[in-house]
């Protein structure tokens, strides 16, 4: 019963509860030390050693040669499009539901001129795709009591030349988010392509993505070929059941 | 002569205080790190108590802090001195959880008086349902360190994003991820708490 109520919770009322929970665990007083802290640090403990200018000069360069080789093993694990974010890890422990694009997962059903009005932007709608046939809204995760940020997906249903994507009544859907802050995150566990002359990304093989809501983050599996760009402060996450060059030509990302 | 101006000074903002104290202290002035260590000292053993609950939290906090005061020379001037203890308060408590090898939970005190005498009652409009708090001290003890961490970052130690970012080591793009991450495992872990009672 406190597990049902715990679990209806969003993350604001979920972390709240965990504020009432710190003064009900059992703690010992707060601690002094600061005598015992400057004790020690008056008794000389651990005193630093000096170490030979040739060992000091070997141990720098092999931090300096680690330092650089962590930091390009980062820049290839992560990817930030402002509010799309990638990231590459071989497992996620979160277990997925249904597919995104299942529509209640997206937020509110809303028209392509609501959509327009609560986002503050005007969404990017592909000409070859026309007018989609559903449009969502939601809100990102509110924490650190920054401003919403809104998410609006759309979709169109399959048709010749726009295959159903596996799972769902779709043959394409489009996802935009304008700021800085986290929405949507991916985790894709294989390489996935960095296509450079389009300044976008290209994700073939099946991942998960975990979209941060104000009700809370949820997590699901994607079986289509997903296209990730930016444009401006917009990121765009494309996806569909096309190939790399048709999808890039629908986004109108190719080079003619 | 510094601390003579401190404590005759007290408009002074805090933020400045510690600014002069961290100085001091980077210039070897114990007493100035005396003072951080009394300001910072429950801090960090609430860090201590939810990365490794049952561990000698005393301990931990005084190691850290020597363990502060020789990295004093390295701290970065300017940088806040607070989540900076914080990683190293957690750090400490995770090798004493290492050291131990064994893992204590979080425990709920008992509800009856006098049993606890030494606890500190939950703030008055704080109260949280016996049976909610039960419930979520178990999924809190299936969650491992590092997620406790982040959760009591946000919801106890209210950190600021930065501050998170500082204190878990992590570019600040990536502690609502973290965040995110920590609040979805914790709700699976109450699901697989009611499922397994």
């Amino acid at each position: 019963m406190s597990a049902q109520r715990l679990s209806r919770m969003t993350d604001e009322e979920l972390g709240e509860a965990l504020r009432a929970l710190e003064p009900m665990l059992l703690q010992p007083p707060p601690p002094e030390v600061a005598g015992e802290v400057g004790a020690a640090i008056d008794a000389g403990r651990r005193p630093r050693r000096r170490l030979s200018s040739r060992l000091r000069i070997a141990i720098l360069i092999a931090a300096a040669l680690l330092l650089i080789a962590t930091a390009a093993a980062a820049a290839k694990l992560v990817i930030d499009l402002g509010g799309i974010r990638i990231e590459r890890e071989p497992t996620l422990t979160t277990t997925p539901t249904s597919s995104p694009i299942a529509g209640v997962a997206l937020g509110r059903s809303v028209t392509l001129t609501e959509a327009t009005a609560a986002a503050g932007f005007t969404p990017v709608v592909p000409r070859e795709l026309g007018a989609p046939d559903r449009v969502w809204l939601t809100s990102g995760t509110r924490a650190f009591d920054q401003p919403d940020m809104v998410l609006v997906a759309m979709a169109w249903l399959q048709r010749p030349g726009l295959p159903r994507i596996p799972g769902t009544p779709f043959g394409a859907s489009l996802i935009e988010v304008r700021g800085d802050d986290d929405v949507l995150v991916k985790h894709v566990g294989a390489p996935f392509d960095e296509l450079r002359e389009a300044h976008a990304y290209w994700i073939d093989t099946p991942h998960e993505v975990e979209l941060l809501t104000r009700d809370g983050t949820r997590v699901f599996p994607v079986t289509g070929n997903v296209l990730v760009w930016q444009r401006g402060a917009l990121a765009l996450r494309l996806e569909t059941d096309l190939a790399q060059r048709a999808a890039l030509d629908l986004a109108g990302l190719s080079r003619h | 002569m510094y601390r003579d101006e401190i404590v005759t000074q007290p408009t002074e903002r805090a933020s400045s205080q510690e600014e002069v104290l961290v100085a001091l202290a980077r210039d070897g002035d114990e007493h100035a790190f005396g003072e951080l260590v009394t300001r910072y000292q429950a801090l960090a053993a609430r860090v201590a108590r939810f990365v490794a609950p049952g561990v000698d939290v005393d301990d931990v906090v005084q190691e850290a802090f020597v363990k502060a005061w020789y990295a004093m020379p390295r701290f970065r001037q300017g940088a806040p001195f607070k989540p900076w203890i914080c990683r190293i308060a957690a750090n400490e408590a995770k090798n004493q959880i290492r050291s131990a090898r064994r893992r204590e939970a979080l425990v709920l005190r008992e509800t009856s008086a006098g049993r606890d005498d030494r606890s500190v009652p939950p703030p008055e409009g704080q109260v949280l349902a016996r049976e909610d708090a039960e419930a979520l001290v178990r999924a809190m003890n299936r969650l491992g360190s590092n997620d406790r961490l982040v959760l009591a970052y946000r919801w106890l130690l209210d950190l600021s994003e930065a501050e998170m970012a500082d204190a878990l080591a992590v570019p600040a793009g990536t502690v609502k991820s973290r965040l995110s991450r920590a609040m979805t495992k914790l709700r699976t872990a109450i699901v697989a708490e009611e499922v397994q009672a």
